[in-house]
């Protein structure tokens, strides 16, 4: 898998006169505008899918969904200060209908890649000693909504208003479940002997 | 204070959010409390590493299929000078997988058709939402053909190297792959007794979804390991 640099955050750092001009010329039908959108947010809009998708193949298929839907539903934006909270929505709400989908299902499809990654992970193993392995692990066994607070909050760099708006909850909730989150991922990386 | 309390005032320390006569108290306590100074120190640790972690990157056919997705539904017409002339497709190379991944295109073009047709079923009067629902069926019907097509593609494409992935990952893939074909058996089955129930038919091409994304799964697998080879050959 491709991997870059660590995520930065969109929302509070995004240029809100451009993030602006590009909704409004996505909203004419501009090709352009809607990729630059597209450019703009495909990478923490992805690092929260694939966190909850835990494979490249389907967290793609799902961006392409979320996008998809963002893309067509783009002339019900009113105001485009709301825009990246929405589009962060429909990307959760996307990935929880996923989840559903895949618990229905027992569980019983092992993404081939889970296979292929651990083949790697054991090959390089002796070479890892830093904590981005047991912390991504540890991630992967949260809660849904534990899981979305803690990739938000401390791996994208949001805040706890943006995340409440995103949610739909209060402030105060967001901050407990992030405490929450932390607890439990100190809790696996213990176990692990990562901390 | 209590450890509870300077539990909380931990996180909020850790988000540097914590000032003044609070800081202080958990300083006091956290002069007198190994525990909770290991707590902090962890935390510290997790937040640090969390901002570290590396961030996936999505590859540019998604990107491609949106676009396509978007010419296929026809959301807007498009603004003057911006063409949309197709890029090579999934960047494949053998004639079989380009044809599998024209096939799996197909795919989100009639699926993209197939949601729009949903959405005006949904939206119109009486009259037209029988439109919008016989739209949606000749869709699914020929949403579903595609499919079937992509699947046929790709596992031509699959099937010609299967010798060539880890004995582990192809045990892996029959597995699953039984699995989806029940599940797709089963769906058959349930449209064939309801030809008109839509959500039997999205639960069908759901399934195919599925396989279409596991034989996609495994060609990239076979690719990345025929890649691995070739750089060992060169070591070698």
């Amino acid at each position: 898998m491709e991997r870059t640099s660590p995520e930065r955050p969109v929302w509070g750092t995004a240029d809100k006169a451009r993030l602006a001009e590009l909704v409004e010329r996505g909203r004419a039908g501009d090709l352009a505008a809607t990729e630059a959108l597209y450019e703009m947010f495909k990478r923490p809009v992805f690092g929260l899918i694939y966190r909850h998708a835990q494979n490249q193949a389907v967290a793609e298929d799902l961006l392409q969904d979320v996008f998809l839907k963002i893309f067509t539903h783009l002339r019900e934006v009113r105001d485009a200060g709301t825009f990246p909270g929405w589009v962060f929505r429909i990307a959760l709400n996307t990935s929880y209908s996923y989840l559903r989908q895949k618990k229905a299902q027992g569980d019983k499809l092992v993404p081939l890649d889970d296979l292929g990654g651990n083949i790697e992970d054991r090959a390089t193993e002796a070479v890892e000693k830093d904590l981005r392995g047991p912390l991504e692990q540890a991630i992967r066994t949260l809660a849904p909504r534990l899981r979305s607070v803690f990739v938000l909050h401390d791996v994208q760099g949001f805040k706890h208003e943006e995340i409440a708006r995103t949610l739909g909850c209060a402030v105060g909730t967001s901050k407990s479940q992030l405490f929450k989150a932390r607890i439990k991922v100190r809790e696996y990386l213990r176990v692990k002997k990562a901390v | 204070m209590r450890c509870r309390k300077a539990n909380e005032y931990i996180s909020r320390s850790v988000d540097g959010e914590l000032a003044g006569r609070k800081a202080a108290r958990l300083e006091r306590h956290l002069a007198s409390c190994g525990e909770c100074r290991a707590l902090l120190e962890d935390l510290r640790k997790i937040v640090g590493g969390a901002t570290e972690l590396d961030a996936p990157e999505p590859s540019d056919r998604v990107w491609r299929n949106i676009r396509a997705g978007l010419a296929a539904a026809d959301v807007k017409p498009l603004v003057e000078g911006i063409s949309l002339e197709p890029r090579p497709f999934f960047g494949l190379g053998a004639p079989a997988l380009r044809y599998a991944g024209v096939a799996a295109l197909a795919v989100v073009l009639v699926f993209s058709g197939v949601v729009i047709g949903t959405r005006l079923g949904r939206q119109g009067t009486p009259a037209r939402s029988d439109r919008g629902e016989k739209y949606t069926l000749a869709k699914l019907d020929e949403a579903e053909r595609y499919y079937q097509q992509a699947i046929k593609s790709l596992n031509e494409a699959f099937v010609s190297e299967k010798g060539a992935l880890v004995p582990q990952v192809a045990e892996l893939f029959d597995r699953n792959l039984a699995v989806i074909d029940a599940t797709i058996q089963a769906c058959r089955r349930a449209v064939l007794e309801e030809p008109d129930d839509l959500q039997a038919r999205r639960y069908l091409l759901s399934a195919y979804t599925e396989k279409v994304t596991l034989l996609d799964s495994a060609l990239d697998l076979q690719k990345r390991d025929r890649e691995t080879a070739g750089k060992g050959k060169k070591i070698l």
